[in-house]
């Protein structure tokens, strides 16, 4: 194909690497910060989503009226328990003051656990996200519970009189806020353990969660204004929009600053596309002009001229997107380590608007340098001069 | 002899006409000319400096529109075409030799000669391109770019690339016009020999009196009129 040829001819004469590496910056910031933004916001949205782990959630430090259920049921509610409270996990002679959290079936109405067979992991083929908790006999703990306690995946701790086996690290878990998270690392258990470990005297400190849901917003809010007036002074209603609110607003400021910054770097480019275009234009009016005397008609020049200009950007973009990518991952890499989070993954969206800048990039910045160097007239006997 | 009459008619100007428009007012470059170029003919243009030469042989090779009158290559009348026609017939008919040889820099010697082929979608670019290229004396310098090559080897590879699309007519403004007499009449016997092979029509422009008896007719240009259209004296030699 002749325009490969010529493709390959004009980048041997080094009048394409700088059209070609503004190409290549353009891409590269773009997907670098709109991958990274994706992943950040998917993280975020699956936060803010299982924040709660429900809809809504009635805190108290009281159990909850079990008329309460059947309202709920009768009102197209779905709905769960868990028990939050710290308690003295041993195994052997090491012990640990844990907060433990117990989950009843069904938990959690929103969003899903990530529990791993490894400790301390990142790896997102080690990681296994699941919809419901631990079976009964069994617990997932935190990471570091196990150093602290110096066990390993397998063995049992004992949560007051009751022996647990530790069958999987907990990554991450839907509500993970909790009063008693200060006070050390977590043990997810099941509710229908709870009363064999003896630990949930009257008095102790305990906080009861009752988790809603439903697939009708109209239904729950309903209930919930039936609900409200029974409520005592403990018991208070929390609310995925609250959360969803704060966790809108500190997406929307990260993602805006970062946008900030691919605009800028896009408008830099940008400006050295078009410097590079109108060099390459330039240079080319010649060479358009012999072409057209050698019997190249406007529409071919054109022709010709696109599919070189394609190709550029097909690859230049390909390369930006490839070191895109690798500092993407550089940056979320460290993020990861310094926020002990897990980023989620990336909406394929935003790869595709990345390479697609490229493209855009060349169309916008370059086209108009580019756009008569089809009708440049054929090259005109000029011996006088 | 005069066989020109017999042979059919490849390049003919009717009336054509080239004025501009200058500051100064309307600018007449090309009075009323009449021009039929016989197949296989060679014919000179000469005249003097702005006597309007490089216009009309811009205007004969359809680069270039006249004020009025037409222009009809191989029976058509291109004068009454749109760009795009005009482009297909020289990528048809046309080959072009140009005073300063308008190589592309960036291209080697090869490349510069496959281009008008490789424009067409000949597949044999390649091997066409080599083989002209040898015949004009540069089969070690396929690799060289223009800058590395001496005018003369310049003009030659531009010579390669005018032969190498086979054209029916050939265009040439002051071939020799940039190179020094010795190489010029060197670049001559290349031009008349590999026109003699393929009987390509020859029309080119020059101010040289050798190079102008080398062709079988010449015309005089003086300030846009013509004012001599005679054979040569000296028949074309073999
Ligand atoms: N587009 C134009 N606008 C104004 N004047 C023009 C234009 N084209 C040509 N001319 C003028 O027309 C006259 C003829 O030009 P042309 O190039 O045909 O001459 P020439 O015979 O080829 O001269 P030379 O031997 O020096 O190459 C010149 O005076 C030139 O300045
Ligand atoms: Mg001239």
């Amino acid at each position: 194909m002749l325009s490969f040829h010529l493709l390959k001819r004009n980048w041997r004469s080094g009048e394409l690497k700088l059209l070609s590496l503004s190409i290549i910056l353009a891409v590269t910031v773009l997907a670098a910060i709109s991958v990274f933004t994706s992943r950040l916001q998917s993280t975020l949205i699956n936060e803010s989503n299982s924040v709660l782990g429900a809809d809504a959630v009635i805190n108290g430090s009281q159990l909850h009226n079990p008329e309460w259920e059947a309202l709920a049921e009768e009102a197209n509610v779905k709905h769960t328990r868990a028990v939050n409270f710290a308690s003295m996990v041993f195994a052997g002679d090491e012990m640990h003051l844990a907060s433990v959290k117990a989950v009843d079936a069904g938990y959690p109405l929103r969003g899903h656990f990530e529990i791993s067979k490894q400790a301390f992991t990142f790896e997102a083929s080690a990681i296994q996200k699941i919809l419901q908790g631990p079976a009964q006999g069994e617990a997932w703990v935190d990471s570091r519970m196990l150093p602290l306690l110096k066990i390993k995946m397998g063995d049992q701790v004992y949560v007051g009189e009751l022996p647990l086996r530790i069958t999987h690290v907990l990554i991450a878990e839907p509500d993970s806020s909790s009063p008693f998270s200060m006070f050390g690392a977590r043990l997810l258990m099941s509710y229908q353990d709870l009363p064999a470990t003896q630990v949930i005297q009257p008095g102790s400190r305990i906080e009861y969660k009752w988790l809603l849901s439903s697939d009708s917003q109209s239904d729950l809010q309903n209930f919930l204004k039936k609900l409200k007036p029974q409520l005592s002074e403990h018991q208070a209603i929390r609310d995925v929009n609250d959360s969803q609110e704060r966790v809108g607003r500190t997406l929307q400021t990260s993602q805006q600053f970062l946008l900030l910054t691919a605009v800028i770097a896009v408008l830099l480019a940008g400006v050295a596309i078009s410097i590079a275009a109108r060099q390459f234009s330039e240079r080319h009016t010649d060479q358009v002009a012999l072409m057209k005397s050698l019997g190249a008609s406007a529409a071919k020049v054109r022709q010709l001229y696109f599919f070189q200009l394609f190709i550029l950007a097909a690859i230049a973009s390909a390369i930006g997107l490839l070191i895109g990518e690798a500092m993407q991952q550089l940056i979320a890499i460290s993020v990861q380590k310094a926020y002990q989070i897990r980023l989620g993954d990336a909406q394929w969206l935003a790869y595709l608007r990345s390479y697609a800048s490229g493209f855009i990039c060349l169309i916008f910045f370059a086209l108009p340098a580019l756009w008569y160097l089809p009708s440049v007239s054929p090259l005109k006997f000029c011996a006088a001069n | 002899m005069t066989d020109s009459i017999e042979r059919p008619t490849i390049v003919e100007a009717k009336a054509i006409t080239k004025r501009v428009e200058t500051q100064e007012g309307e600018l007449v470059i090309l009075h009323p000319v009449d021009l039929v170029v016989a197949q296989g003919e060679s014919l000179a243009i000469t005249g003097a400096s702005g006597s309007g030469k490089s216009t009309l042989l811009g205007i004969l090779a359809g680069l270039d529109l006249p004020t009025s009158g037409d222009v009809i290559i191989n029976q058509q009348i291109i004068t009454h075409m749109d760009e795009e026609g005009r482009a297909k017939v020289r990528a048809d008919y046309v080959g072009f030799i140009f005073q300063s040889f308008q190589l592309l820099p960036g291209l080697t010697a090869l490349e510069n000669v496959m281009l008008p082929l490789e424009l067409r979608g000949d597949k044999q670019a390649r091997s066409k391109a080599e083989n002209f290229l040898t015949r004009v004396g540069l089969a070690q310098r396929f690799q060289h770019y223009p800058q590395q090559l001496s005018g003369g080897e310049q003009q030659r590879v531009a010579i390669a690339r005018a032969f190498a699309c086979e054209p029916k007519i050939l265009f040439a403004d002051e071939p020799t016009g940039n190179l020094d007499s010795h190489t010029g009449e060197k670049i001559i016997e290349l031009l008349f020999s590999l026109n003699a092979d393929q009987g390509a029509t020859l029309i080119l422009i020059t101010h040289e009196e050798r190079l102008a008896q080398r062709c079988q007719r010449r015309i005089q240009l003086a300030a846009g009129e013509l004012v001599a259209n005679e054979n040569s004296a000296t028949n074309k030699q073999d």
